[in-house]
């Protein structure tokens, strides 16, 4: 899976899964700012692992995201970055 | 009362009963072990029964994560395991990367335990409160990474560790790899699985968090260390290169084969060929991280024009350039494509099916050709076959080990087993051997530094912990004031400065000692160490991070003693096993010259300064032993060191 976008309030997030390593450092760096612990299952972020015997990811947003960008300034891969949007009045 | 940094249980698998057991993890057991290599050492020496056969229902696989898996710190991702190895018998520890250990916290369970013997193939799911023991019978005789794909398949998202076909077949040098990507089990883990009729162990992402006693300061602390992780000067190429990356300087002067005896020339054309390699990889190599590693060193390589896709953890150029092994002087031949390639295709092979390259194959492979060459052994005796160093030679002995077939059967029993199988002299070419694995780092070539000291005395392995001094280690020679901020930032005490450390050296065996205690506190959090990840951490950050992950407020020299504690119980446990100093003895090749094409290369000391003879190392053995404060003659921990380390307990058994 190559590009998700979640679109909703402050930042446009742009994610490149073809960049992604599967760390998973932005599940639990987002359920850390949600919930002062590490939990993958809280995470607004997901990275799911596609079958087969490659080596690929898919990058998906849950309806709960609220765009705050923790996970793109954590990634270390540069597979998610993001655009500010002017809010509309 | 839980205590932060922890998911809080044991898991207890019975596989004779098929009964499963919850138990809270008792955290004072958890303050003094704090984790991993730690606890799992508790749990070994309390429920391995020292007589237990390897391969029998008695011996327990024991699964340990640690304090900082499952959180965010950079590189928390190791997961270490223990067992009664059926290679030699002692309890080696083995780490591996991967989502395992998070997983596995995930679901709420900090530990697993697995005893006893299923009557059929099965693998042991866990996913929170859904522990199930699951038929396996469609899995036998699937291959590692099949066998990942199908479980995947069946569980997604989970973290799995598989057997193949050499752990089925109880070959004692059989491995595997967690999710395709994490080592795990040299010393013939997989052969205990298999004897349980245990065809993998899979963590399924559970559903509970793990808490933090200081979740700012814990933040504080990351930040930080992410801050010079991606500030590091050599982050950017290793992105692209992986670990041949940090490992294209390391070329040594060649290649050893004839049972360590000789060192094969490289090519004249070394320097390109390595060159173009190292392009070849990086276009080759997608990425690979285990959770929170921001140094991705894991690859997924595909070369389509010559039809190979897999997976490895450390393709090193100089292996894929002439010899695919630091021990068994195959000459490959034709450009650096068809080399690397060829170097792919074998590791493809060994990876799937599961047996340990690098601390057995090899060396295995260059001691029957060896004594086939000599006319020690002859068709007679292999079956017909014709041992040379030809690369479909090489394959053969590959299938023939796993399955144990004819010939094959001999090597699938490890170095000392064949050698004694074999008969006729055959031992007196067991070279560069201890404790049945074969010597990563022959000395002769990397002089003798902490690595390479405590190759000689790691507890049931001739394995190394993070390279015991870091990257010190893998490039002898360093000035004395950069060593000496290196045993500062290992938290070598300044007591011991004077002991270790002149003008102009130092003590190798006193220095290992403290090599030792500080890496293996990343055994016992849970944290990798492997040197490009390793390098961001002192003792001072690991404290921190243990007090703000857990609440348990500690000192440098707290966690230096918990270290101490977990390695001496491990001692012990090994010497009950029946390793004592004889086990911890050099080689005898390294005092014999390693003839190269132009030179002979001999023993020295890490500057390379004076050479060493037996005798001189055997003074280092006595000053380890020393700085250990463990018996010279036994290298059994004393009664006053076990009682200074609160292990007065274990003094009560017969041995003291």
């Amino acid at each position: 899976m190559s590009d998700t976008v979640a679109s909703k309030s402050s930042y446009l997030i742009h994610a490149d899964a073809s960049r992604c390593a599967g760390c998973m450092t932005c599940m639990l760096r987002c359920s850390f700012r949600l919930d002062k612990m590490f939990n993958l299952a809280a995470s607004r972020i997901q990275i799911k692992r596609l079958l087969g015997h490659t080596n690929e990811f898919e990058i998906i947003f849950t309806d709960e995201c609220d765009n705050c960008g923790i996970c793109v300034r954590y990634c270390p891969y540069g597979a998610l970055t993001a655009q500010k949007v002017r809010k509309e009045a | 009362m839980e205590l932060p940094g922890y998911a809080g249980y044991i898991l207890h698998i019975d596989l004779t009963s098929r009964n499963v057991k919850k138990e809270p993890l008792d955290t004072e057991i958890a303050r003094t072990y704090i984790g991993g290599a730690g606890i799992i050492n508790k749990l070994a020496c309390d429920l391995i029964p020292p007589n237990a056969g390897p391969l029998s229902p008695e011996n327990a696989i024991i699964i340990g994560t640690g304090p900082f898996n499952g959180t965010m710190i950079p590189g928390s991702s190791e997961v270490m395991i223990v067992y009664k190895s059926p290679l030699n018998g002692s309890l080696p520890h083995s780490n591996g990367g991967g989502c395992f250990s998070l997983f596995l916290k995930s679901s709420g369970y900090d530990h697993v335990v697995i005893t006893g013997r299923s009557y059929k193939p099965v693998y042991l799911i866990i996913g929170d409160e859904d522990v199930q023991l699951c038929d396996a019978s469609d899995l036998w005789g699937m291959d590692v990474f099949d066998t990942t794909d199908e479980l995947r398949r069946r569980h997604q998202p989970c973290s799995v560790i598989p057997i193949g076909q050499a752990g089925e077949n109880l070959v004692n040098i059989s491995v595997t790899q967690i999710d395709k990507g994490g080592t795990v089990g040299s010393g013939g883990l997989c052969a205990v699985m298999g004897s349980k009729n245990l065809k993998a162990v899979v963590a399924r992402q559970g559903t509970k968090g793990i808490a933090v006693a200081d979740p700012k300061r814990l933040q504080k602390l990351v930040d930080e260390i992410l801050s010079r992780v991606t500030s590091y000067h050599m982050r950017d190429e290793m992105l692209k290169g992986g670990a041949m990356t940090m490992t294209a300087g390391w070329v040594p002067q060649g290649q050893l084969a004839r049972c360590s005896s000789q060192l094969v020339p490289y090519p004249s054309e070394v320097a390109e060929m390595q060159a173009e390699m190292y392009e070849i990889h990086k276009r080759s190599r997608q990425k690979i991280a285990c959770p929170t590693c921001p140094m991705s060193d894991k690859d997924r390589l595909d070369v389509p024009e010559r039809d190979v896709a897999t997976y490895d953890t450390a393709i090193f150029a100089e292996m894929a350039i002439m010899t695919l092994s630091s021990t068994f002087g195959h000459r490959a031949s034709g450009s650096a494509l068809d080399r690397y390639a060829e170097a792919l295709r074998y590791s493809d092979m060994v990876n799937r099916y599961g047996i340990d390259k690098v601390y057995s194959f090899q060396g295995l492979v260059d001691f029957v050709v060896t004594l086939y060459e000599d006319g020690i052994i002859t068709r007679e005796d292999t079956g017909g076959i014709e041992l040379d160093r030809e690369f479909d030679t090489l394959l053969k002995l590959v299938e023939m080990t796993v399955f144990r077939e004819g010939f094959g059967d001999i090597l699938a029993d490890g170095i000392i087993g064949a050698a004694r199988r074999i008969g006729k002299g055959a031992d007196k070419y067991v070279q560069n051997v201890v404790k049945g694995q074969f010597i990563l780092f022959d000395p002769r070539l990397w002089r003798l530094g902490p690595m390479q000291f405590e190759s000689m005395v790691y507890p049931g392995r001739s394995l190394n912990v993070g390279g015991a001094m870091g990257a010190a280690t893998y490039s002898p020679g360093w000035p004395m004031k950069d060593l000496l901020k290196q045993a500062e930032r290992c938290g070598v005490p300044q007591e011991a400065i004077g002991r270790i450390f002149t003008e102009n050296s130092f003590n190798v065996g006193r220095l290992a000692k403290h090599g030792e205690d500080f890496f293996n506190l990343f055994n016992m959090f849970g944290q990798c160490h492997r040197l490009y990840i390793s390098r961001f951490y002192s003792i001072e950050i690991l404290t921190e991070l243990y007090s703000a992950v857990t609440g348990v407020e500690s000192t440098p020299s707290d966690l230096k003693m918990a270290s101490e504690r977990v390695w001496n119980l491990w001692k012990v446990m090994n010497y009950r096993a029946g390793f004592n100093r004889k086990d911890d003895q050099p080689p005898r090749i390294w005092f014999q010259p390693l003839k190269g094409p132009d030179k002979e290369y001999h023993l020295t000391d890490y500057f390379g300064n004076a050479c060493l003879t037996r005798e001189d190392v055997e003074g280092l053995l006595d000053d380890y032993y020393e700085e250990r404060g463990w018996n010279r003659e036994t290298s059994l921990p004393t009664a006053k060191k076990l009682k200074e380390l609160g292990l007065e307990v274990l003094t009560s058994e017969k041995d003291y």
